[in-house]
């Protein structure tokens, strides 16, 4: 067990012909205390693959350095990293057994005894409930079950670092939600310090310790789930982390009113000078749907109209699609209530924007001036740890 | 109800529909190849097992009736060729196992190894696929037998080998010839398949901790055992029945190491005629290794694929 960090990692494919190549990853710099669980997430293309793909030796590392425990392994091989990794195909030998997949990993990597190995692969495969499958080959799983083998296969090295390449995206939903669990019980209790790729913020919510956001190779964010929930450092993790995804409105700054296509929001004459903006600077507005109040006949200053265009209940909640009334594009935002739904297509409804819970971003930067006020006690982060 | 009950009728219209004019004649063209195809083999089995007279009496393709059947033309035939099946099983087994199991490996190198112009060294695998034999005849012999005389090298020792005299050390560069020129089609074979297996399999096994002769030896043969399968027996065919460079190395059909392709030319040609019936039976029985491989290999065949899938 050990600790990770990525110093500034860049990864550029060069082709024959292309003299400056394709940034993959672009200065990437990460530390997963030992332990940990990062999780890096990104959509399709953002790189995060390729950064666990150089952590575990299979692509070399243009610039930067990565560092396990006290060694810096950038030059190291793939075979004596001591890193375990799980694939998202899981990757098992489809002509070995159950127990020669999970036993190959020791059988190669370390001078252990046949009774020692045999021994370890038994431990392991209770560990994960798969012992009665020992004698099956891969193809005769179900995928839950390959799902286990694979991890089990990582599981017995009990290696310095666990990696995983979106090893949950090929298991149906509800085997998914199931592993998620386990997964993270089974962290927890090996105390492994693990660095998991997935694209699903649903995952990257609730499994990691910390997350951290890629874009374009580029890092957006490292943090806890909840602040990169509830703080996000840029309008890219803002819209990223959240589903529904956060609403975001285009606007500009007239003293302390923000001016947008369909309205115009009143800003607390504190809250403005607070941030220290200039006049008529263009931002964003960005809003959590759950945080949207509907058909409040309050007398706030900031309720505006709007029309409900489609209603989704899931249950538990209820997605509704709202359009404002003179905006020039189609564009939809959402709110979500909780119950039984109060509103239907095509009611008019008025919609309040509490001024707490309103992020803004700079425009052209993206990068977050003011992110919502948590109504916690205590310093905000505090109650994030 | 009534819609179930009318509509069973309609069911069966539906089913004489299908035996229309395409589909009789998709058949009828079916049988016509099947016999076009099929007749000839037909015809020389038949001849195989004839009397002479039999054979100028009746049809080519009848079956032997009553006197007109006899297995002294198969008898005959086997006598005759018995020693060049040994002598072209010495060469073609080894020769192929050898070529298949380096082509296997240049290809796992090629294909699954990451290292500087290897694409390079590929195209030469390539270009050896195009080599015209003709082209190289000359060359060989002269390499075989000036520059680098092997079989001489070797004659004694084949000598002193019991059932064997020591002409038969010629085998030896004429198995080492057909490894050389085997490998480029073999390793491209190879390449196709390794190309189609997922990578992440070779880089588990890196992570797992695995060199890279571990991993070819552990993972990649193993799973390649299908195409083991396929390759050989292309290939074994390939070499059991060439005849140039046989016949370069060997030289001729009086040679104690000549090959079953240098035998088969002569039996059943004399200054009398040709006896088809003599003939046919050494086709045949020449034939037969490689229809035996097929057959064995196909279970194989079957079976490793079925074991990859599960």
């Amino acid at each position: 067990m050990a600790r990770l960090e990525l110093d500034d990692v860049t990864k550029v494919y060069r082709g024959d012909d292309d003299e400056a190549g394709v940034v993959a990853v672009d200065d990437v710099s990460v530390e997963v205390p030992d332990g940990d669980f990062l999780v890096l997430v990104g959509p399709s293309g953002c790189g995060k693959s390729t950064t666990l793909r150089m952590i575990a030796g299979l692509e070399t590392v243009t610039a930067g350095e990565v560092t396990l425990g006290d060694r810096t392994i950038n030059d190291v091989s793939a075979q004596e990293r001591d890193i375990a990794m799980v694939f998202q195909s899981y990757a098992l030998y489809p002509h070995k057994t159950v127990r020669d997949n999970i036993a190959f990993g020791l059988e190669e990597s370390t001078d252990r005894s046949d009774g020692e190995i045999a021994s370890a692969v038994e431990e392991v495969t209770e560990l994960m409930g798969i012992d009665d499958l020992l004698d099956r080959k891969p193809g005769e799983l179900s995928g839950g079950q390959q799902q286990r083998v694979a991890l089990g296969r990582a599981i017995v090295r009990d290696p310095d670092a666990f990696l995983m390449d979106e090893p949950l995206s090929n298991l149906d939903a509800k085997l998914r939600a199931e592993m998620r669990t386990e997964l993270q019980h089974l962290q927890e209790q090996l105390g492994v310090t693990t660095v998991y790729v997935t694209h699903d913020q649903t995952e990257a919510m609730t499994m990691g310790d910390r997350i951290a956001v890629l874009d374009q190779g580029e890092l957006q964010q490292v943090g806890t789930p909840l602040e990169c929930y509830h703080q996000p450092n840029n309008l890219f993790v803002a819209g990223f982390i959240g589903e529904p995804s956060m609403n975001v409105f285009d606007g500009h700054l007239q003293t302390t009113e923000l001016v947008t296509d369909s309205f115009t929001y009143s800003f607390s004459a504190e809250s403005v000078s607070d941030l220290d903006l200039e006049d008529d600077s263009e931002l964003v507005l960005g809003i959590r749907p759950e945080d949207i109040e509907l058909g409040e006949h309050s007398t706030d200053e900031n309720r505006f109209e709007a029309e409900v265009v489609v209603v989704e209940p899931m249950g538990n909640e209820n997605i509704v699609h709202l359009q404002f009334d003179d905006t020039p594009t189609d564009d939809e935002f959402i709110a979500t209530t909780e119950g039984v739904p109060s509103v239907s297509s095509g009611d008019r409804v008025g919609v309040v924007f509490p001024e707490a819970a309103i992020h803004l971003f700079e425009a052209d930067t993206g990068k977050a001036v003011k992110n919502r006020q948590l109504s916690f006690t205590g310093t905000p982060a505090e109650m994030l740890q | 109800m009534s819609q179930s009950t009318s509509r069973s009728p309609i069911d069966v219209e539906s089913l004489v529909e299908n035996f229309n004019y395409r589909r009789v004649g998709k058949y009828a063209l079916v049988v016509l190849f099947l016999g076009f195809f099929l007749v000839p083999l037909e015809t020389g089995i038949m001849t195989a097992l004839k009397t002479n007279s039999a054979i100028a009496r009746s049809l080519p393709f009848a079956p032997p009736a009553g006197e007109g059947f006899t297995l002294s033309n198969l008898e005959y035939a086997f006598s005759q060729l018995t020693n060049s099946f040994v002598n072209s099983l010495l060469m073609a087994v080894p020769a192929t196992l050898l070529n298949v199991l380096l082509a296997s490996m240049a290809a796992y190198g090629l294909t699954m190894v990451s290292w500087r112009g290897q694409i390079a060294v590929f195209a030469l695998f390539l270009v050896g696929v195009f080599v015209p034999y003709q082209a190289v005849l000359v060359p060989l012999s002269q390499f075989w037998n000036n520059m680098f005389p092997l079989a001489q090298m070797l004659e004694p020792l084949f000598a002193a080998i019991p059932f064997l005299q020591g002409g038969h050390s010629r085998l030896v560069p004429l198995t080492i010839t057909h490894v050389a020129y085997g490998i480029p089609i073999c390793t491209v074979l190879f390449r196709s398949y390794y190309k189609s297996l997922p990578n992440s399999l070779v880089e588990a096994a890196k992570i797992d901790g695995a060199s890279i002769t571990k991993i070819y030896r552990r993972i990649v043969l193993p799973l390649s055992l299908p195409m083991f399968g396929v390759v050989f027996i292309y290939q074994f065919t390939q070499i059991y029945n060439e005849f140039l460079f046989s016949f370069t190395l060997i030289t001729g059909s009086n040679h104690p190491a000549a090959p079953v392709t240098l035998i088969l030319p002569a039996i059943g040609s004399s200054t009398e005629g040709i006896d088809f019936g003599i003939r046919m039976s050494a086709a045949f029985l020449a034939a037969l290794p490689t229809i035996i491989l097929y057959v064995a290999f196909a279970e194989q065949f079957a079976k490793g694929l079925r074991t990859e899938s599960g």
